[in-house]
């Protein structure tokens, strides 16, 4: 539960196993890289020195970062070649002894495979643009087709050349303007919205001239090389029958390439997630240091995986130095990653916590405590049985069948929470009391409560929502010092807002207006005053008295007066904040109550109309209070814990663990 | 209210960056700088360009890379502005674009074409931004102007040069030069269809008068010093002109001479720009800027509702980069003050 506590590894091997040990601790799937250069200049690394490590020590003083001499690029260029043609693979496991560790031999398997799957795809291609390059003649003769002239006779004529050209609209336009004086003939023979076709006979002997205009109207000349002889008719005719065969070759070589495809599968799978162990391997290898003989990697695993670590290196294990350090013996520079391990009931929620802050390593972990009092507010201001089912339905179909366990996950515990709650009020899909249709066929009257119904007890209703925050608050209180506690922090541990001091402001009070509302003279009201004097004069001093107890000098870090004039805003700003806080959890029977309003104006609705349309109402009335009312509970929900009761105790400074594996392999 | 909405706040944005221009007192005493090097370290410390030019060493900058830095500064103020419009307005800013883009084409393709190495065209390169359409890296790394064109392949001005390719050999750059310059206009006549009648007003009154200036440019240079057939005039000229309409435009084209197209030029809207007392070749190009100048300051005065304060400040923020780099130009070549005023276009 809560935080896991990390273990930092330190290996010391020889180089000669560096790529053994680094693909075997990817495979492992648990350790976090650390720049070893940096473990190892802020801390003693520490080896025995025993004579079995001699060897080591002596090299110790050549350490560099470790250079990498393998270049990956080209590799992934090839798989990724690989990949475009094949289709995304799925459902295939492999294992991890199948996986291709032998550099050599890995990159020569990916070289061939790119290679004979390249050849065909390239033979393939050159047809499919042969296959073009006819339909844009196809397309070309289209502009022709009426014309029953012979192409030799049109390409061969005597004084006049003949030329098809395609021109822009804009130029077109141009080209009209100045038909006069331009020494050829052309007429349009085919129009689109952005070209023209234009058909040009042009003598000879004016030929450069009109060269120069047309190139001018930026013309380009249709080629029309065909082999084939005949009047355009004839040609199109022959084309298309070529155009067949090109047609049925190419699909013959695709299912060729296909068939290649699906046979290589497995294989092509085995050699992607082979480079990808590659890949992430030098990454770790890029975090290591290095001398002429040994390696040395330092990195984050939880405690309760160091285990499969060391049994994922186990072969090479006596060539190889494994040392452990505790979190809390490694240099403060070197950040403590965070990892939460939180119990099936609250494990979504951590998605929650992350959203707002990863908790630092020594922090507590809120999830559990965000958790269960997300539950208890959502559950509280949204209590509905059938619309909680319906909730918990989603959820179950989001982590089921669209692989969203954060969110489902998160929409099935509030749908039971909701549900529960709905008994609480006796509130089903909105109906307390049942409308007469369903009085009569069902014979019941009402919905059965066992707690209160809000909308009859309001002022009730409201006050339970304040004492759930009291409560939450006072919880939050205890994170807060259990946290300031940890980090040893004197002054705001016991004289800070949310310290002692501030707790015990906060119960004194709390018990001081329970006690006059209720008439109870526990105390006499100087002593309650003094108190609230007292604490409210610890908080104001908070820094000097830290550091007079402490030892510290100076005992202002900043100046006094800006000191006192900050710190008596603070005052101020502690006072209302506190009520504010308090008072902001009357929301939570607010929105009790609005939940039955709604379906209140609803029901006044469907009371209006009758039959189909008063049913109808019913049901538009819940969507509107599933979708609308849903999110803004959501919302205010979040809004509670991220304010209201976050700000109290959660610094969130950590940094997430990343463990670097490759899915996907068993 | 729709115009109030989406023009209250770019319009005012516009005022504030109005600042950034050189005051006529500025300009005056950075003409009365006396060397290259003052005048960069006047622009430094004395105008608001300073903040631009604090990141570059002003002892080691060439004129060329003053060029650059001004040009880079002038397309982040344009993108800038285009996230204080929407829809359309935006769509149009980057169809003005083009104009700018295929500036940067240009400037790669010919530095394929002859030969410039890669990190030299770097340098030269202006206008990669957040709008671009092209991929700068790549088109940099081909090793020649046909594998520019291809790599060009995708982006909007592929089609119109994909078969000019072969005519390098015979024309060098110049119908893909040509070709790339015709997109933008293609591209804004295409695109104004879809804006609200007053703006459209606005954009084909401004576009059509550059485009008559442009035109009446090339004519101009193409009778006097390169004798080209009227034909190829006509063709390469822009047909969207505001105050030459189509006849017109012809009439200049087939000019037989110099002296004609300057007799014709008389009957035109165009006629100031040739009536100086002595003009000069060499002062067309500023006469035109001078042209537009008023028209834009004319926009700018009025200050409507409408996409008219917008495009006249961009167009005004690239005739003050032209002076600028005009003056620091003489600079360098140490022309006298008096010479100087007369290649910008403000006048003192």
């Amino acid at each position: 539960m809560a935080i896991e506590k990390m273990i930092m590894l330190n290996i010391v091997g020889h180089i000669a196993d560096i790529d053994k040990v680094s693909k075997s601790l990817v495979l492992s799937g648990c350790v976090q890289p650390v720049d070893a250069m940096q473990e190892l200049n802020t801390t003693d690394f520490t080896v025995k020195t025993t004579e079995d490590n001699l060897d080591a020590l002596l090299d110790v003083c050549y350490i560099r970062p470790y250079a990498n001499s393998r270049n990956l690029s080209e590799l992934e260029k090839a798989m990724e070649k690989i990949r475009s043609l094949c289709p995304k693979s799925k459902g295939i496991k492999i294992k991890a002894e199948e996986l291709i560790s032998d550099f050599s031999e890995l990159s020569d398997a990916i070289m061939n495979l790119e290679k004979t799957l390249g050849q065909k795809y390239e033979v393939l291609q050159n047809k499919v643009s042969e296959r073009n390059n006819i339909l844009e003649t196809l397309k070309h003769l289209q502009f022709l087709k009426g014309l029953d002239i012979s192409f030799e006779e049109l390409n061969n004529l005597k004084y006049m050349d003949c030329r098809i050209m395609k021109i822009s609209s804009e130029n077109m336009k141009k080209l009209r303007n100045n038909y006069e004086n331009i020494p050829s003939i052309a007429s349009t023979i085919y129009e689109h919205k952005d070209y023209h076709i234009i058909m040009a006979f042009t003598p000879y002997i004016l030929l450069p001239e009109a060269d120069r205009i047309y190139n001018s109207l930026n013309c380009e000349i249709i080629p029309l090389s065909v082999k084939e002889k005949g009047t355009p008719k004839e040609i199109i005719n022959s084309l298309n029958s070529k155009l067949n065969d090109i047609n049925k070759e190419i699909q013959n070589l695709e299912s060729e390439l296909d068939k290649e495809i699906n046979d290589n599968k497995n294989q092509i799978y085995i050699l992607e997630k082979s480079l990808e162990l590659e890949v992430k391997s030098n990454f770790i290898k890029d975090h290591m240091a290095s001398t002429n003989e040994f390696f040395y990697f330092s990195g984050w695993v939880p405690k309760r995986l160091v285990g499969k670590v060391k049994k994922s290196i186990e072969d090479s294990k006596d060539k190889l130095i494994i040392t452990e350090k505790e979190a809390h013996e490694v240099s403060s520079n070197i950040v403590v990653p965070t990892s939460l391990r939180n119990n099936f009931i609250v494990r979504p929620f951590e998605s929650m916590v992350h959203m707002y802050a990863v908790p630092s390593y020594g922090e507590l972990d809120p999830t559990i405590f965000l958790g269960l009092s997300y539950m208890l507010l959502f559950g509280a201001m949204f209590g509905d049985v059938g619309q909680g089912l319906i909730f918990t339905l989603v959820g179950i179909l989001l982590l089921k069948k669209m692989n969203r366990p954060n969110l489902g996950g998160v929409l099935f515990r509030l749908g039971i929470s909701s549900t529960i709650f709905g008994f609480a009020y006796g509130s089903i899909f909105g109906f307390e009391e049942f409308p007469h249709f369903i009085q009569e066929a069902f014979g019941v009257e009402e919905m059965p409560h066992f707690f209160i119904r809000p909308m009859d007890n309001i002022m009730e209703t409201l006050i339970y929502g304040v004492m759930i925050g009291c409560i939450l608050l006072v919880v939050s209180y205890i994170y807060s010092l259990i946290n300031n506690f940890r980090k040893r922090d004197l002054e705001n541990g016991v004289f800070g807002k949310d310290g002692l001091v501030g707790f015990i402001f906060f119960l004194s009070l709390l018990a001081f207006i329970i006690t006059t509302y209720l008439k109870i003279n526990l105390l006499p009201n100087g002593i309650w005053f003094s108190i609230f004097g007292v604490s409210l004069l610890l908080m104001l001093f908070k820094e000097p008295l830290a550091n007079l107890i402490l030892g510290k000098r100076p005992l202002y870090s900043e100046g006094k007066t800006d000191y006192y004039v900050e710190g008596g805003f603070g005052i101020i700003e502690t006072l209302i904040s506190l009520f504010s806080n308090t008072v902001s959890f009357i929301r939570v029977g607010a929105f009790a109550l609005n939940h039955v309003g709604l379906f209140m104006a609803f029901t006044a609705l469907a009371k209006m109309m009758n039959g189909m349309g008063s049913v109808f109402m019913y049901v538009l009335g819940n969507i509107v209070i599933l979708g609308l009312e849903g999110l803004i509970v959501f919302i205010q929900g979040l809004r509670l814990e991220y304010y209201e009761l976050f700000s109290k105790y959660f610094e969130g400074e950590g940094e997430v663990f990343e463990s670097i594996k490759v899915t996907g392999v068993a | 209210m729709g115009r109030v909405v989406d023009f209250t706040a770019i319009n005012a944005k516009i005022k504030a960056m109005e600042g950034f221009w050189l005051k006529k007192s500025q300009y005056k005493e950075l003409i009365e700088c006396n060397n290259f090097r003052e005048a960069l370290i006047y622009l430094r410390d004395k105008t608001k360009y300073g903040d631009t030019l604090k990141e570059y060493n002003v002892e080691e900058l060439h004129r060329g890379q003053l060029e650059v830095i001004l040009k880079r500064k002038y397309i982040s103020n344009f993108t800038k502005l285009s996230h204080f419009l929407r829809d359309d307005y935006r769509k149009l800013l980057k169809v003005i674009f083009t104009r700018f883009e295929v500036d940067d084409i240009k400037v790669i393709i010919r530095g394929k074409y002859i030969g410039k190495r890669t990190e030299d065209l770097e340098q030269r390169i202006s206008y990669k931004c957040s709008m671009s359409t092209i991929n700068y890296d790549e088109l940099l790394q081909a090793d020649n102007v046909e594998q520019v064109v291809d790599k060009l392949k995708g982006t909007i001005y592929y089609k119109y040069i994909y078969n000019l390719v072969d005519s390098i050999e015979d024309d060098g750059l110049f119908r893909i030069e040509m070709a790339l310059d015709s997109v933008y206009f293609i591209l804004l006549k295409r695109f104004i269809k879809k804006l609200p009648k007053e703006d459209k007003e606005v954009v084909e009154k401004i576009n059509g008068i550059q485009a008559d200036l442009l035109n009446i440019q090339m004519i101009y240079r193409g009778l006097k010093y390169y004798q080209l057939p009227s034909e190829i005039l006509f063709n390469y000229a822009v047909q969207d002109g505001c105050k030459l309409k189509k006849d017109d435009l012809k009439r200049l084209c087939y000019s037989k001479n110099i002296d004609d197209f300057l007799n014709k030029i008389k009957t035109t809207a165009y006629k100031e720009i040739f009536n100086i007392s002595e003009f000069e070749d060499y002062l067309l190009e500023k006469e035109m800027m001078a042209f537009l100048q008023k028209l834009y300051t004319r926009y700018k005065t009025e200050a409507k509702m409408n996409i008219s304060v917008i495009l006249a400040y961009l167009e005004l923020s690239l005739i003050e980069y032209r002076n600028i780099v005009s003056i620091v130009e003489n600079k360098r070549y140490s022309q006298h003050n008096d010479e100087i005023i007369k290649y910008i276009t403000t006048t003192m």
